[in-house]
């Protein structure tokens, strides 16, 4: 415990260490920042002004400029709130991904917000507040706390799913996924409440104490084994992993898709960051009980996200089970459990959160009044009205699938190149024979765009404000222009793809310091 | 050298003709060619810039220290994902890093010296032409490929920078799409090429395999540096047959000139070059003069401490060359499209080139692609002046009188053939008297080889003063001919400069017969190529310098006599010796020959493939595999049925299964 003699008397948590408030800075200022948003909300008129959208905007900057701070001063901490949180660098990468992503959601809405006529201030302080959650997860280090995180990253997601109020799929998909999100938090809390009861702690730091003990003399608690088991089952509903995926095609089809988006990356980030944290680290003893569980489920998401995609015709629905498919590549950095495995699926994060951000964003700047772009159809010879979107949208196809300079295939490389080191060769084997069946689903898109003819209806797309080649747009005169901040969205996430695919060393050098703590 | 200072120039070498290529793709003809006209030729002539601050900074360091690796980024490294201490040393490593040493340099500064001119003239030529933006896109990318290939210390990014080149050639080639001849003449190129590339993937992936290090371990390295310190002599030997073992690296050499010799259009991969004038007359130059194929000199020249350790594959390069030689000197005689005697000259000479580095002298191989550069791309720039001022008629026959009409391009065009024919204080004199003179001392222990190298200096002067004598002398056998007027100042000005550098850079190296010794050249190059074996003794080499320079002149008289007075009449080997006529007029038959023993059979093999293999077992088994996904697929998505209740239902299930199976595995 460090000097509390820094704050002010008339500061209210004078009695909480200074160094424990930096600790949670970023969680602090995105949590304040949903008030203010609410505040703001009261003061300002309702529809068609910027005011919302900018102050979430510069709040997710000061996050975001916070973190790096942290990491370029170093001035992390792995021991925040006596242990229940953990302010590493860990944390800290996780962070950046979540706040990038949700900093692009953001310079998404305004526009789509407009097209679909659901401009609600809700819907800002729902983001920030989602957020303010996924910042806890990625940090958090003691059951209790991760309870506290999966919620509050949760509760405003369900109604943000329901966002489209007067659609009916949105509504279905909300109530979806509110009772299944209920029902797999009942196994979360379960697992948890059983972990506890077996070991008497909440703590990471101190349940992996009673774990070594038990590992060191070969005696596995079974119900520690099946809390583990249970909160495993929580978890793995979160970063909708087969076989308990099933919310998650028909939520992500349903939810407006600028929710989608955030809602496939931004969860799937801070659910593996916990993911991660608690196996990689504290729950290492038991890594002979649970590296073939996970292994298992790796597969089975992978073969069944991968081969469902194909039967789809919903272009949103396709994202989805790419998304199952996308987070048993992820288990298998899990299940590979060592460093290399660790690191490679933080890698894969980030190169998810570029490719899947991009997708998704294409699909939000596609989409009009009344309904998301999400038919194969509506995507019919894109490359012919919107060269540059229909370009972006095939690079973060092929970078999903895995294809070279491009970051996806990094992501997969050092997944795959982590498993084979550790001996897991069956499930490095798995994961590139379901990737050659994920190029069925992903080459169609790009197929569809390039190949086929447009419909009529779909000639009002709007075009990429500035950016679009001329010549090209049809119909100009009854498109809507989409706003800078989206297009520069779309083409950053672009830029990052092939950058990152070229250099990849730029994130794995930072993935390099990293270990993980657990408080 | 200061590394941040390489890595920055490096940088701009390489990143200006590839921005170049940039912004002239993707403007894809909106931006007016005007501009393009700027940037294209713009960048090259930057890059040259950059590469002479390199080399000027590289003169002030001591020979010993003039060779740098800057390692720009980390691209592939299976040792960092893995991480344990073991695999570190099995993983594989593939950086981006760029090799700056004297060999180096001196294939950037031709590249972008020469190159850069090449694209100042090509504003004049093509300035009609609606592909112009598309034109300069393509001759950036290939500067850009070309220098990729010189610069790289990788063999992974030695093995882009071939591949790419041999695209950019054939997207140059094959650049008016809309003539047959011109696709297929660029189809042919591009398939040659990609057999010589698999020998070079073959060769390059034999030494990462095999090439074992001081103390015997596989050291699994793609890093060029770090195999020629290990393959050269005084390394650790293995199995008594070396580190690599002697038929491994005789193996190696072989498979590494297969690629060399797609690229130098030598024997047998050398069709593909005649066909190649099809292309735009600046993109021959550009390719059979400064670049693409003296790729395949460099190759061998790179990798000689490969060569050094495999005398028969050394030896085959060396004879190879010399016949190539030979050959396309005889075939040279009898062409009248006056690129395609250039072109033919092109082979003949880098087959002396490739002799040279052969028998090693790998010094003076690389001196003689020097001079040639210079005086290659002027021949074909002169010609092009020559095919611009007759609207695109290249048949010599149809021009005449050209010498009063072009004055500049015909003196210009008279100092090429001289350099090329090498005529004393020409640049190609000194070259190819120096090359001649290392085939001497260093060649088999029966000097024929030799022997075969100065006869084909008679070919030489032979061939290209019949075309000056044809094409410039005499009167015009053409309308066109008639109407011939002096190229503009912007393409002659490159031809002008070319000329200069033709008449003087043979005096960076006089080297040869007990003359003074200038050698800045060859001591420039010493640090990495190393000095020859042996040197012919004076006596031999004033012999060998008489002889060869004779046979040049007898080769100028023999064309005087035979065009000029006519004391020799023109039908005489047609009439005489029709065999010989025709084997020379018929290119050997090597198209004839690879058409009935490779081309038909892989025709009629892909026919069978198309009509049998592919619909019955390929797309059979393919459809196979997709229908059954597809089945499955629908399966599968029956589970998801949409129902909340069953997905409740599922996912209990599941978690129960989960239990239950962790309770039996513990009791």
């Amino acid at each position: 415990m460090t000097t509390l003699l820094s704050l002010p008397p008339w500061f209210p948590l004078h009695f909480v260490p200074a160094s424990n408030l930096v600790g949670i800075l970023p969680v602090l200022i995105v949590g304040g920042g949903s008030v203010l948003v609410l505040l703001a909300d009261l003061a300002v008129p309702r529809r068609g002004n910027l005011v919302l959208p900018v102050i979430s905007g510069v709040v997710v900057l000061g996050a975001l400029g916070t973190a790096v701070g942290q990491w370029i001063l170093n001035a992390t901490n792995p021991v925040v709130f006596n242990g229940a949180f953990a302010d590493d660098r860990f944390a800290l990468f996780a962070d950046f991904v979540v706040l990038l992503t949700a900093l692009a959601v953001i310079c998404l809405s305004p526009g789509y917000l407009r097209r679909r006529g659901m401009e609600e201030g809700e819907y800002y302080i729902l983001l920030l507040a989602s957020l303010t959650g996924m910042l806890v997860l990625s940090g958090a280090t003691n059951l209790i706390v991760i309870f506290l995180g999966v919620e509050l990253l949760s509760i405003p997601l369900y109604v943000l799913a329901g966002f489209a109020r007067d659609e009916p799929l949105s509504q279905e998909a909300a109530m979806k996924y509110l009772l299944l999100g209920g029902f797999a938090s009942g196994f979360l809390l379960y697992g948890m409440a059983l972990i506890y009861g077996e070991t008497g702690h909440t703590g990471l730091a101190a349940i992996h104490q009673q774990l070594l003990q038990g590992a060191l003399s070969h005696s596995f608690d079974p119900m520690l084994l099946a809390g583990i088991a249970l909160l495993s089952v929580g978890l793995l509903f979160k970063v909708s992993a087969a076989p308990f995926q099933w919310w998650t095609p028909d939520v992500y089809q349903g939810s407006p898709a600028i929710v989608t988006t955030f809602m496939s990356v931004a969860t799937k980030v801070a659910a593996f960051a916990v993911f991660l944290r608690l196996f990689s680290a504290t729950l290492a003893p038991y890594r002979s009980e649970w590296e073939v569980p996970i292994a298992v489920v790796a597969i089975i998401s992978m073969v069944f996200g991968n081969l469902v995609a194909v039967a789809q015709t919903s272009v949103k629905r396709v994202l989805a089970y790419s998304g199952i498919a996308q987070a048993g590549y992820i288990l298998i950095g899990v299940a590979v459990g060592s460093p290399d495995g660790t690191q490679a699926a933080l890698y894969y994060l980030a190169a998810y959160a570029f490719m899947n951000t991009g997708a998704f964003a294409v699909l939000t700047i596609l989409s009009q009044r009344g309904e998301d772009c999400d038919r194969y159809s509506q995507l019919a010879g894109l490359w012919r009205r919107q060269p540059l979107l229909a370009g972006l949208m095939a690079l973060f196809m092929l970078s999903l699938a895995g294809f070279p300079m491009t970051v996806g295939f990094f992501g997969k490389f050092f997944l795959f190149s982590a498993a084979i080191h550790d001996g897991q060769l069956p499930l490095a084997i798995w994961g590139i024979l379901t990737s050659a069946v994920s190029l069925f689903y992903y080459l169609r898109v790009i197929l569809v765009m390039f190949t086929a003819v447009p419909d009529a209806d779909s000639d009002t797309a709007p075009t990429l404000a500035g950016l679009s080649l001329e010549g090209t747009a049809v119909a100009s005169s009854t498109a809507a222009s989409v706003g800078i901040p989206a297009g520069v969205v779309v083409v950053l996430a672009g830029v990052g793809t092939v950058v990152l695919g070229i250099f990849p060393a730029l994130i794995y050098t930072l993935l390099q310091g990293i270990t993980v703590v657990h408080g | 050298m200061n590394p941040t200072l390489i890595l920055v120039l490096s940088a701009i070498v390489l990143g200006l003709p590839t921005a170049g290529f940039a912004v002239s793709a993707i403007s894809a003809g909106r931006l007016p060619h005007r501009l393009v006209a700027w940037t294209g030729p713009g960048v090259i002539l930057g890059a040259f810039v950059a590469t002479l601050i390199i080399f000027v900074a590289m003169l002030q360091q001591p020979a010993s220290s003039r060779g740098i690796t800057v390692v720009f980024w980390h691209w592939l490294n299976t040792s960092v994902a893995s991480g344990h201490g073991v695999a570190a040393q099995t993983g594989f490593n593939a950086n981006f890093s760029i090799r700056i040493d004297p060999l180096s340099v001196l294939m950037m500064l031709v590249i972008t010296g020469i190159g850069g001119l090449i694209h100042v003239y090509s504003v004049g030529y093509m300035a009609e032409d609606p592909g112009f933006n598309r034109f300069f896109a393509y001759m950036n990318i290939f500067i850009t490929s070309m220098l990729l290939l010189v610069m790289s210390n990788t063999l992974v990014f030695l093995v882009i920078g071939w591949a790419m080149v041999a695209f950019a050639s054939y997207a140059l080639i094959a650049f008016w799409y809309e003539r047959r001849s011109a696709v297929v003449a660029g189809r042919k190129a591009f398939v040659t090429q990609v057999i010589g590339d698999v020998g070079l993937y073959l060769g390059a992936f034999l030494i990462f395999l095999n090439l074992r290090g001081a103390h015997g371990q596989l050291l699994h390295t793609v890093n060029m540096q770090t195999i020629f310190a290990n393959v050269g002599p005084g390394a650790h030997f293995h199995d008594g047959l070396g580190p690599l073992g002697g038929g491994m690296v005789t193996a190696i050499g072989i498979l590494l000139f297969l690629g060399a010799a797609a690229k130098s259009a030598q024997w047998p991969l050398h069709t593909w070059l005649p066909d190649a004038m099809e292309g735009p007359t600046p993109v021959s130059a550009l390719i059979h003069a400064a670049t693409m194929v003296t790729a395949g000199v460099y190759l061998v020249a790179r990798f000689h401490p490969i060569y050094q350790q495999a005398p028969v594959a050394a030896g085959l390069v060396a004879f190879i060359g010399i016949g190539t030689a030979m050959m396309a000197g005889i075939i040279g005689c009898t062409q009248y499209d006056i690129k395609r005697v250039i072109a033919y000259s092109t082979m003949s000479q880098i087959g002396l080139m490739i002799f040279a580095v052969g028998v090693g002298a790998y010094s003076a191989g690389m001196f003689q692609f020097f001079t040639h550069a210079c005086f290659k791309a002027l021949l074909f720039l002169a010609a092009g002046n020559v095919i611009h001022a007759l609207h695109d008629d290249q048949d010599i026959r149809l021009m005449g009188g050209l010498s009063k009409r072009m004055k500049a391009t015909f003196v210009a065009f008279t100092v090429g053939s001289l350099a090329l024919a090498g005529i004393p204080i020409f640049a190609g004199f000194f070259s190819k008297e120096e090359l001649l003179g290392s085939g001497l001392a260093l060649g088999p222990a029966v000097p024929w080889l030799w022997v075969v190298g100065v006869l084909v200096n008679v070919l030489t002067s032979f061939y290209i003063f019949r075309v000056v004598w044809i094409a410039f002398r005499g009167e015009p056998r053409s309308e066109h001919a008639e109407h011939a007027h002096e190229a503009p100042l912007l393409m002659l000005l490159p031809v002008l400069v070319l000329a200069g550098l033709a008449t003087v850079v043979g005096f960076l190296n006089v080297d040869f017969a007990g003359f003074a010794p200038i050698t800045l050249f060859s001591a420039f190059l010493k640090p990495v190529l190393g000095v020859p074996a042996a040197t012919a003794s004076d006596t031999a080499g004033a012999l060998a310098l008489l002889a060869g320079f004779l046979l040049s002149v007898g080769g100028i008289v023999l064309v005087w006599a035979v065009y000029g007075r006519g004391l020799i009449s023109r039908e005489l080997v047609p009439n005489h010796l029709p065999w010989l006529y025709q084997l020379s007029f018929r290119k050997f038959y090597w198209d004839e020959i690879y058409d009935v023993a490779l081309v038909r059979p892989t025709v009629s093999l892909a026919t069978v493939i198309r009509r049998v293999i592919e619909p019955e077992v390929m797309d059979g088994a393919l459809g196979g595999i997709r229908d059954s996904i597809a089945a499955l697929a629908d399966d599968f998505r029956t589970f998801q049925t949409g129902f909340l209740k069953d997905y409740a239902t599922w996912f209990f299930f599941f978690a129960v299964v989960g239990l239950v199976i962790l309770g039996l595995r513990l009791s």
